[in-house]
């Protein structure tokens, strides 16, 4: 005999089934009690919130034969009915699989009929936003002025898709996320109905890794009660999803806090010998680390991420030791390394190379700047000559990684308590930078004169763009936007690459101190208005012979009425 | 006797109807007809409205969005304002619309149905603001409870119209049982609006580089879908800008909320924008949409868990707007 899944059997039946979702709870209760119900309503909320089974629950209220009340009997024909899906008053639509105009016609067409058995024709819509606009316009007309003895009630996860004229005719509840408290106790009441044994911090890992969806909660749980035989203990749980206990993370980021390689190495390779999984390990670091970005910030972490105790007395100690930068730093770093473990080959490498990376890294927050005005960036606080000697250009980082972005600036803002070194820490800019920023009169001409440095800034994995910038020119700077001339449509396409653009513009910022919009042109090869031709010095070859051959350059034209013939 | 409604919800249209039908005798469910304006014709309404009552001694006809299209439509202008004076004693005519557009014809056309005889014209007053919120303040006992002013001053400036503010205000109600008083907490736990107004505080959080707050009203955000919350702050930031380059080149304040496309919104909205370009420099703002945009570019690749990328843009937008 086949057997029910948990998250089918323990799906709410009555009103007082529905975890997390009070508000929405309480006002339809209210509306039933008064006998002013809506004739259109529309859920949205994440999914496993208790959308449609709030909306079938509303369905048993409204049709139940006991009469229309807060809380359906869920015994009479009505109501058991619509529990096995046999209710002919009810009608769910799919709007993902039924969202043509058709369906919606057919459904108008429906909608007219006096009900078979009910009290209410009741239609439920489901993901209402994948609906075309042609049906959902069509629907329009039915939901502002449907017949006394219809309700709808629309269900969304995309609210915003939703066109605003739906919206506007429909009484509107957003469904949040199920707090883990109120999962867990749901799982409690489960595990006694079902006679499990179950440890409340086992049902504390489920209900966290659920998400808020009380769904995928149940359906955890069901897979730790056949993966568990004696009764669903944390350890068990932590073996089924792979998941790493606490206290190691928690280990292992203390080790990135006080960048001891050899020993977060080790934590690690303890990690994989206990057959933890990596990409888990790596998510939990991660989250670990979000968790105490967001204490440092002064948010109530604990409470936000839904930790435990435990983890919110580690996170604690941790926050004293590890600057924000360097957290945001090891976020994007470990980020990385999970997506890289989706393909690797090594489940290890990844995470190391991450962790060695990190460690590598010199500890000053200039190490990584973000594009600033070189005019910004020299501020008066700070000695010019004293803080860049010590700050490696960003291109410089370990192991080729791209240039960090702002975030990792962070640190100026995090000692606000102590302005004079949040100030000396934003004045800390690349030598070079200041530099050229001084030197040159011109934007144009500054860039053109740090233009080689701007494309050697490229290093693995973006080491393409070295030679696909070679072969531009920058030949204008006009608000702030740079014109790059290509010599060839392909290379003129890779850097106008969403991605592309934006490492070039990140290197250009770093080199040239100033942050520009890049636009990309290509060289009219017809017209004699062409970069090159009005100044061969910017024409490629041109500046590598004068690299080659250094003096003073005098141009000829050769026209090819002048050249040799080639018999 | 005709009765106009101009700009009014569709509640106070609703209970306007009930008491013309409380005060009136015999209007039984039978000689009460609703009529959609925007495809009825001169025809049909003369047929409904001279047809005697069935079984009673009157007959409601409702028409809904009739003088909006009377106004585009010469001839049925015409063809009604010519039937009108003749309108049989039995008949109550009511003609509900939308707020009117401004101009020579909405006055020409509402002076010439108040010229009528037997006929009020009531018109709705627009304007937001106070009028905004002594209108809910007076209309929340409708619903069956009261309302605090600093609950109606919260409905009247996150909400757009008086038709939603209705929506709201029956929900508003059944959370409160129709007893006691709607509070601003009532409103800020069920209006989904009212969170989502939090993206100006939330701008303005960052703007002063306070991360904590900035946090804070991020994961206050309704429906935290990382998407659709990176493309409010990406969309709230970008009218920023355009208000920064309108302010550039000096224009008026009420030229800038047409230079921004905010000409519809209320006159606060587009205050703010402008007092938020005012504290950002263009270099920030070109900094933090360049973030932006690699934050939505990491999260659509899955190179950052959506959450923890718009926990780290906001660290980042801090970072930026703290920068002197």
């Amino acid at each position: 005999m086949s057997r029910v899944v948990l998250y089918n059997k323990w799906r709410p039946q009555a009103f007082a089934d529905v975890v997390g979702q009070e508000p929405t709870v309480r006002t339809l209760q209210n509306s039933l009690a008064s006998g002013q119900v809506a004739h259109a309503y529309i859920f949205a909320g994440p999914r496993g919130s208790g959308k449609t089974s709030l909306a079938r629950i509303l369905a048993k209220a409204l049709n139940c034969l006991q009469g229309v009340q807060p809380e359906p009997c869920g015994k009479c024909d009505a109501c058991t009915d619509i529990v096995e899906g046999r209710f002919l008053d009810l009608v769910e639509l799919d709007a993902a699989s039924n969202r043509g105009i058709e369906d919606i016609r057919d459904l108008r067409e429906r909608v007219n009929f006096a009900p078979v058995s009910g009290r209410y024709k009741f239609y439920l819509i489901d993901e209402v936003h994948q609906l075309t606009p042609e049906a959902s316009n069509a629907l329009l007309k039915t939901l502002e002025e449907p017949p006394d003895h219809a309700v709808f009630v629309l269900a969304t996860t995309e609210i915003h898709r939703v066109l605003p004229t739906i919206l506007s005719r429909c009484q509107r509840f957003d469904f949040r996320r199920i707090p883990v408290r109120s999962l867990v106790g749901r799982l409690q009441e489960i595990a006694e109905a079902e006679k499990v044994a179950a440890e409340t911090e086992a049902l504390n890992i489920l209900a966290r890794m659920a998400g808020g969806s009380a769904r995928d909660a149940v359906s955890l749980f069901d897979q730790a009660i056949i993966y568990a035989e004696d009764g669903v203990s944390a350890a068990a749980v932590r073996e089924m999803l792979g998941l790493a206990h606490t206290a190691v993370v928690a280990e292992f980021v203390d080790t990135l806090a006080r960048r001891d390689t050899k020993e977060g190495l080790r934590v690690l390779s303890q990690a994989a010998d206990q057959g933890l999984d990596m990409r888990q390990f790596a998510r939990e670091t991660i989250r670990y680390l979000r968790g105490t970005l967001l204490h440092k910030s002064g948010m109530e972490a604990a409470e936000l991420l839904e930790m435990s105790e435990e983890e919110a007395a580690l996170m604690d100690g941790l926050a004293e030791r590890i600057s924000l930068s360097e957290i945001v730093q090891a976020i994007r770093l470990f980020s990385e390394a999970e997506q890289a473990l989706r393909l690797g080959v090594f489940p290890q490498l990844p995470v190391e190379l991450a962790l060695v990376e990190f460690c590598a890294k010199d500890e000053s927050p200039s190490a990584s700047p973000a594009p600033m005005p070189a005019s910004r960036q020299t501020a008066p606080t700070s000695p010019p000559q004293a803080a860049p000697q010590s700050a490696p250009p960003a291109s410089a980082t370990a192991a080729g990684t791209p240039p960090a972005d702002a975030t990792n600036t962070a640190d100026a803002t995090e000692t606000s308590s102590d302005p004079s070194a949040a100030a000396t820490k934003t004045t800390e800019l690349p030598p070079s930078a200041t530099a050229a920023a001084e030197a040159a009169d011109t934007p144009l001409a500054e860039i053109q004169q740090r233009w080689d440095a701007v494309v050697d800034s490229f290093r693995r994995p973006n080491v393409h763009l070295r030679g696909v910038l070679r072969d531009c020119t920058p030949i204008a700077v006009q608000d702030r936007v740079l014109t790059l001339e290509f010599a060839h449509a392909w290379h003129r396409d890779q850097v106008r690459q969403p991605d592309n653009l934006i490492l070039v513009e990140k290197a250009i910022a770093q080199t040239i101190g100033r942050h520009f919009s890049v636009e990309c042109t290509l060289v009219q090869r017809d017209s004699p208005a062409s970069a090159y031709e009005k100044d061969p010095a910017h024409d490629p070859v041109v500046r590598k012979a004068q690299q080659l051959f250094p003096g003073t350059t005098t141009y000829e034209n050769a026209d090819e009425e002048s050249l040799p013939s080639a018999q | 006797m005709i009765r106009c409604y101009i700009g009014h919800s569709k509640g106070t249209v609703e209970a306007e109807v009930a008491k013309i039908i409380a005060e009136g005798e015999g209007i039984a469910d039978l000689n009460r007809v609703v009529l959609d304006g925007d495809v009825i014709d001169m025809e049909t309404l003369q047929v409904h409205c001279d047809t005697l009552p069935f079984l009673g001694g009157a007959k409601l006809v409702i028409v809904r969005g009739l003088l909006s299209r009377c106004l585009k439509e010469k001839p049925l202008r015409e063809g009604l304002l010519a039937y009108l004076p003749g309108l049989p004693e039995h008949c109550t005519l009511v003609l509900a619309d939308d707020a009117l557009p401004r101009g020579r014809e909405t006055t020409a056309l509402t002076k010439a149905l108040r010229d009528l005889p037997g006929a009020t014209v009531d018109t709705a007053d627009q304007r937001r603001g106070r009028p905004q919120v002594s209108w809910i303040e007076e209309n929340a006992p409708r619903f069956g409870c009261g309302i605090s002013h600093r609950a109606a001053e919260h409905l009247a400036a996150v909400l757009p119209d008086r038709d939603t503010i209705e929506q709201e205000l029956t929900k508003l109600a059944h959370y409160r049982n129709r007893t006691g008083t709607i509070s601003e907490e009532d409103v800020h736990l069920l209006v989904p609006q009212s969170r989502e107004s939090n993206i100006f505080a939330f701008v303005d959080a960052v703007a002063d580089g306070r991360r904590r707050q900035a946090l804070a009203l991020l994961h206050d955000l309704p429906n935290q879908e990382p998407g659709y919350v990176l493309v409010m702050i990406a969309r709230q930031f970008r009218l920023v800008l355009k208000a920064k380059h309108a302010l550039r080149s000096e224009q008026a304040p009420n030229e800038v909320a047409r230079a921004i496309g905010l000409t519809r919104a209320p006159q606060r909205a587009v205050n703010r924008v402008i007092s938020q370009a005012r504290r950002f420099s263009v270099d920030q703002l070109a900094a933090i949409h360049a973030h932006i945009a690699r934050t939505d570019f990491a999260i659509k690749r899955s190179r950052l868990d959506p959450a923890t990328a718009l926990d780290l843009l906001v660290v980042g937008l801090c970072s930026i707007a703290s920068r002197p």
